[in-house]
């Protein structure tokens, strides 16, 4: 989907291999249509974090995959083989969930060898593999403790040794930080990405987090209202948004609406904005102006200073307010009727609300992009 | 004013209390004494004791015949109740909510008087020659306990999240290894006391049991009532007697159970 910008390197040297591939999947409800002829694919190995609002298709994602929904059309794959129509026990997928699904009349130890338990597992395994599941994720000393006598975090890194355990062949994972607080959520983003990487299992995660897509994933893949919005690293993503939306849904961004005016100077392209302003940016294919554009700066990529520069700085604007955060300072603007925030490191002084000041950024740091 | 109110009402919510359980107690208080007496005639206070009611009734053979039956059905009851309730149960744990109309259904055992269910069932079990069967008074009184099985099987089942099935089916358990192993462990003491409370139902039934139940050899409260119209034997007091221990060791496991659930409860609301 994504047709600007470069491409990053990806999670593995080696051509990956598709573990999970799904087929033009299509899933309504009544009228509702949840999945639009949705293809995707999970590469071997590969952490995908399929990010949307409430309501983009996310869980209907995850639960096609899982197997406790069929999709109305289309097919899903797992490793080539079709698995459309197998029951979610037949599937081999591990599943972590937002709410704590340890059984609570088994111990962490007997939670986790459940799934080998199952499938009926020699016992000598089955104890070493659970054993090594256990040290995996760091709760030796707990194992003959019950899920009532854990903490949260300790519940869903127990969750997550359950679901890997068996070797599925993918890790599904709905919001599993969701339940938690902030500074636990981190430490266990780090743990789960580097449990992650160990094993190498493709794990496609959910959720509405932005902050955790972008920390965790090797890809990201936006969905919105059941179709894939955008997708790509979380780098691309970010600097190379495919869209208006896709920019203010994937961290802040000032969107200034081109009026026209394209003028290309060599290797410089300018477009008019702000009232017919010739500002530089780039990302024109072909040297055209999509229909109803806009340009996209990050407010960390603008610059702002007091005096007017012809080449750094060459938009007036006034200071509304000037937010301190420590390492940055947000200083909200008004430029010609239109919003814009500027972020300044946090060191930095000389700027006030209600100053008139003069802003602008570099041709590669303002993206041409459509409205939607 | 306010607080005078307040006293008021609490001073008569304690009479209403005390009344209440004077009225369930005195009776029993009453009973346990008489039928430790040596005398021909229920008498209270016994002018001496003996345990000759008792070695009489349980020697009698009628009195253990009519135990037995009451036994046997009680426990079928016990079984199709808590079997048909959990189903329910399980039913609206899997599917969602149940038809408002259906809801009605199963609980109108509780709303329609027992009696108009017994005739109606004499009709209809004279012509089909299955009057006096134990068979048929074993499901009546399932049906009449479905509603009470009913209520704690959804009460259950609540305890189990939803996403506990999701979550075992993706570790690879079938439906039935879900049921067996994850949720049944989970609500077991909810099904034993299922069990006891549709027990315990059937056990002091009366009015099936006089209008469709067994003749020659009637459940014990039939008998007993029966009896009572008769004469006035210590007898009576001995076998309520013995029935009364039979509800409180019963009482007992029931008390038990939600103790216990109780306490796990709390150690998860510690965390």
């Amino acid at each position: 989907m994504n047709n600007t910008g470069t491409k990053t390197q990806p999670y593995s040297v080696d051509a990956p291999q598709p573990a999970i591939e799904m087929r033009d999947i299509t899933v309504r409800f009544g009228e509702f249509t949840a999945l639009d002829k949705l293809n995707l694919t999970v590469d071997d190995g590969e952490l995908l974090t399929v990010l949307g609002p409430s309501g983009s298709g996310k869980s209907t994602l995850l639960n096609i995959v899982a197997g406790s929904l069929y999709p109305t059309s289309g097919s899903i794959h797992f490793e080539n083989k079709n698995v459309t129509d197998l029951p979610p026990h037949k599937r081999r997928v591990g599943m972590v969930f937002q709410k704590y699904t340890l059984f609570p009349n088994k111990t962490i130890a007997e939670n986790i060898a459940f799934p080998l338990a199952i499938r009926k597992i020699d016992k000598a395994e089955l104890n070493s593999r659970v054993t090594e599941a256990i040290e995996m994720v760091g709760l030796k000393e707990l194992a003959d403790r019950y899920p009532s006598q854990i903490s949260g975090g300790q519940a869903q890194r127990a969750a997550v040794a359950r679901a890997v355990v068996f070797n599925p062949a993918i890790l599904l994972m709905d919001e599993p930080l969701g339940a938690l607080d902030r500074a636990l959520r981190k430490s266990l983003q780090f743990e789960i990405r580097s449990l992650q990487r160990r094993l190498a299992v493709p794990t496609l995660y959910v959720t509405h987090d932005q902050e955790e897509a972008m920390s965790l994933s090797d890809r990201i893949v936006i969905l919105r209202d059941g179709l894939i919005a955008a997708q790509g690293s979380p780098r691309d993503l970010y600097e190379n948004p495919n869209s208006m939306w896709t920019a203010t849904f994937l961290g802040d961004a000032n969107c200034f609406p081109v009026e026209g005016g394209l003028e290309i100077n060599g290797a410089e392209t300018h477009v008019r904005v702000l009232g017919g302003k010739s500002v530089p940016a780039r990302g024109l294919a072909g040297n055209t102006l999509p229909e109803d554009a806009v340009i996209v700066v990050r407010p960390e990529n603008c610059i702002i200073s007091s005096n007017p520069d012809t080449d750094s700085t060459f938009c007036g604007a006034t200071v509304k307010w000037v937010e301190y955060l420590g390492t940055i300072q947000r200083i909200r603007l008004t430029m010609d009727s239109h919003e814009a925030t500027v972020y300044m490191p946090g060191r930095e002084t000389g700027i006030e609300a209600g100053e008139f000041v003069y802003v602008g950024w570099k041709a590669e740091h303002a993206l041409v992009v459509p409205r939607v | 004013m306010n607080r005078l109110i307040t006293g008021l009402y609490r001073q008569t919510g304690r009479v209403v209390v005390v009344l209440y359980f004077a009225f369930l107690l005195v009776p029993v208080v009453i009973m346990i004494p008489a039928s430790f007496t040596a005398n021909e005639i229920l008498e209270f206070p016994p002018q001496s004791y003996s345990m000759r009611w008792y070695e009489f009734v349980l020697a009698s053979s009628e009195w253990r015949g009519s135990a037995l039956v009451s036994f046997r059905i009680a426990l079928g009851a016990m079984v199709i109740s808590t079997a048909c309730g959990m189903f329910i149960g399980f039913t609206i744990y899997r599917f969602g909510r149940i038809n408002n109309y259906l809801r009605l259904l199963y609980l109108s055992p509780m709303l329609i008087p027992h009696i108009v269910v017994a005739t109606g069932l004499f009709d209809l079990l004279v012509p089909m020659h299955l009057l006096g069967s134990e068979l048929v008074l074993m499901v009546g009184h399932a049906t009449m306990s479905l509603p009470i099985s009913v209520v704690v099987a959804i009460a259950a089942f609540e305890t189990v999240d939803r996403t506990f099935w999701t979550a075992a089916s993706t570790l690879g358990a079938r439906g039935t290894q879900i049921v067996g192993m994850v949720i049944m462990p989970i609500i077991a003491t909810s099904i034993v006391a299922c069990l006891i409370l549709a027990f315990e139902n059937s056990w002091h039934e009366v009015t099936l049991a006089v209008f469709i139940g067994p003749g020659l050899t009637p459940t014990l409260p039939n008998k007993l009532f029966t009896l009572l119209q008769q004469e006035n034997s210590p007898a009576f007091a001995s076998i309520s007697t013995m029935l009364l221990l039979v509800t409180v060791v019963l009482g007992i496991i029931l008390a038990k159970i939600s103790r216990q659930k109780k306490s796990v409860k709390v150690e998860a609301d510690n965390e």
